[in-house]
């Protein structure tokens, strides 16, 4: 039975290569497939490797747990404290005590009109370009 | 566990519930369920055990949870038991290998002075990738030994520490004081087919 199993769940990831990967295959001819790179192709993006994870997978695992941690937040909430996480700015708190903690969000709290504002403007920059 | 007696078992963590399905999870959890297949009915099994034949007051302690037998139920299954050992196999042969050559970090983290794969060189990771798939559709036969890799280290000498690492790695038991050669587990849940 697991013989039957592994023969569909093969020709189901062959179908699938086929059709998602078809640009990266030679069999397709496809526009990324090895041979369609040039020397100076390759030079220029010599430095690019290959990384799914700092690409793709890492921020949305962030965001999947900063979401289930803050509970209803809203996602920009979620989107500012992801992006400032992978920004570094969380690294100068971590020597912090409780109170000078809470100090800083008190902090943040008393400024939270001003932020808006900002990101309003911000929003409306991003709009008009 | 360790109450239980079951301190000397290999626990693998099989990661957050919110993480939802990905495709490469689907193989993954297969896998590390089936290493730890026996520890699990053997709880089950003592939960189903107690809640039909031990006299309590409190029934909520001691009644089985739906959750509970819905497990016990699945994993005795042989229907269950062979699509999850097939999952777990590609898993094995095929994702993990994938999954590494995708990801610089991991592979840098294996060790060795191999540089990880440009963005070019993925087109010669799915090329073989189709290539073996297309021959072991017919030939399913094909990916039952343990050693097989789909990315052979003469093309891909980026694994080859990733492979060497995988081959002599030891799981700690819940408690710490026991090692398992993870092959010699992968063997014996995974790769033996027994009565399939």
């Amino acid at each position: 039975m697991t013989l039957r199993f592994l023969s569909v769940l093969l020709l189901g990831m062959l179908k699938s290569l086929r059709r998602n990967g078809k640009e990266w295959l030679t069999s397709s001819d496809g526009l990324f497939s090895t041979r369609r790179w040039t020397p100076e192709m390759k030079e220029k993006l010599g430095t690019l490797a290959g990384d799914n994870i700092a690409l793709g997978e890492s921020p949305f695992g962030r965001a999947g747990y900063v979401d289930e941690k803050l509970m209803n937040a809203l996602s920009s909430t979620v989107n500012g404290v992801v992006v400032g996480g992978q920004c570094g700015l969380f690294q100068h708190l971590q020597g912090l005590d409780d109170n000078q903690l809470l100090a800083i969000l008190e902090f943040v709290k008393s400024r939270r009109d001003a932020y808006k504002k900002e990101d309003n403007e911000a929003l409306l920059r991003q709009k008009k370009c | 566990m360790s109450s239980r007696g079951m301190g000397a078992e290999v626990l693998l963590s099989l990661g957050r519930a919110g993480n939802g399905g990905r495709f490469d999870s689907e193989f993954e959890m297969p896998f590390k369920i089936l290493l730890m297949k026996k520890v699990i009915m053997k709880m089950l099994t003592e939960d189903f055990i107690m809640s039909k034949f031990v006299a309590s007051t409190d029934t909520a302690e001691t009644q089985e949870s739906v959750l509970a037998r819905s497990i016990r139920v699945r994993l005795v299954s042989k229907q269950i038991q062979s699509a999850m050992r097939a999952r777990a196999i590609l898993f094995y042969c095929c994702i993990a290998p994938l999954r590494m050559l995708m990801n610089s970090k991991e592979l840098r983290q294996e060790g060795g002075n191999h540089e990880p794969l440009h963005l070019y060189d993925f087109g010669k990771v799915f090329d073989t990738l189709e290539r073996v798939l297309a021959y072991s559709v017919d030939n399913p036969n094909n990916v039952l030994p343990i050693d097989l890799r789909f990315f052979s280290i003469g093309q891909f000498p980026c694994l080859e520490n990733f492979y060497a690492n995988r081959n002599s790695r030891l799981c700690l038991s819940a408690n710490k004081l026991h090692q398992v050669s993870e092959k010699l587990l992968v063997r014996e849940e995974v790769y033996d087919l027994g009565k399939d």
